[in-house]
């Protein structure tokens, strides 16, 4: 089970990594998705697992639109399985925070979500 | 002394701690919904709060250091004192009072102290020229900068709030009244709930829900509420727990 998730996370860094802007936007969306169907049956670590790590691989790319959305939706995973602040669950959001260009207009939303 | 720097803090202060503490129905952010204070994670304030630092983003800045860890008073005072820089000498004191008053208004004393003591520290490391008095008094060393009257206000407030002294906060207050008086009203919200909080000295009533709210959270007792009279200090709050 972990492997399978670490291919979907490795495929979709990769694409990130190597790809256009357009498939770094359907390497988002894809996530999201992905995101979504492990959120629905209950695992949220693997939701956690991908999110977090495809959120850092978009705002190293400099896509910090797509970057912050899936950073955003982590902290709403976070909400949705009751997830306590402790150093693994806040050292993710704030290894996000870092990557972020200050100028990100969906840096302030995600502060908000996690802090405010 | 140009007002945006006057007169922000405090407004916002009590906004923030309004939207720190209280329940107004917005949905909550995750941290403080789900860990175990109640205005937020201190280490991700700190973070946040440093980071806006760096990015000379003062008002955010202050805001999430101020409900930081034990290292952000160093951060907060070090933003201060760069901000300071920028200004007029004499406006010492209201650089400091953004970090120092916060802190006691959230009931962290001892960020208050690390912050007054971190500040006079650079001023006197960076101006060798600028006339200091070392005092004795009561069995406290005292740094009294002849120059910078509220700097000192500051410094014996602190004294004052340590030893939970009325009287001395009284004498305070009376002998820098026209030096406070020059800010016009800028910190004068800030020193009545002070005075509440760690002196028991009940602010003139006024029918405001927030000054309310935030009198009851910090140990205020309601108006008529009994018999007990003398210092009501603060001890802890919700917080201080995380901080130190």
């Amino acid at each position: 089970m972990t492997s399978k998730i670490d291919r979907i996370i490795a495929r979709l860094q990769k694409r990130i990594t190597e790809g256009q802007p357009e498939e770094q936007y359907e390497a988002q969306q894809e996530t999201r998705l992905v995101a979504a169907r492990y959120t629905k049956a209950g695992n949220f670590g693997a939701a956690v697992d991908i999110l977090a790590s495809v959120s850092q691989a978009l705002l190293r790319a400099g896509q910090g639109g797509s970057g912050g959305d899936l950073a955003i939706l982590l902290v709403d995973v976070y909400k949705q399985s009751s997830q306590k602040p402790d150093a693994a669950s806040k050292g993710r959001l704030l290894t996000c925070l870092r990557l972020f260009d200050s100028e990100e207009p969906t840096r302030k939303k995600f502060i908000k979500e996690m802090i405010e | 002394m140009s007002n945006s720097i006057l007169f922000p803090p405090f407004t916002a202060m009590l906004g923030l701690l309004y939207m720190a503490f209280a329940d107004c129905g917005v949905e909550h952010s995750w941290s403080k919904k789900f860990g175990e204070y109640p205005a937020g994670d201190p280490e991700l304030h700190h973070v946040v709060g440093s980071l806006y630092a760096e990015e000379h983003e003062a008002d955010e800045a202050e805001r999430h250091l101020i409900l930081g860890t034990k290292d952000s008073p160093e951060t907060l005072i070090r933003m201060e004192y760069e901000w300071y820089k920028q200004d007029d000498s004499h406006t010492a004191p209201i650089y400091a009072a953004r970090a120092i008053l916060p802190y006691l208004l959230v009931a962290n004393v001892r960020a208050a102290n690390t912050s007054y003591r971190a500040f006079i520290s650079t001023l006197s490391a960076e101006n060798k020229t600028l006339s200091v008095q070392d005092v004795s008094s009561q069995g406290s060393d005292i740094r009294i900068f002849p120059s910078l009257p509220l700097l000192n206000f500051l410094g014996l407030l602190l004294l004052a709030v340590q030893k939970g002294s009325p009287d001395l906060f009284r004498q305070l207050k009376a002998k820098y009244a026209s030096n406070v008086s020059e800010l016009g009203g800028a910190w004068d919200s800030a020193l009545e709930m002070i005075a509440e909080m760690y002196f028991g000295i009940q602010r003139p009533r006024q029918s405001n829900p927030l000054f309310d709210m935030m009198g009851s959270l910090f140990g205020g007792a309601a108006p008529g509420g009994g018999g007990r009279s003398g210092p009501r200090r603060v001890e802890s709050a919700p917080a201080a727990e995380g901080l130190d």
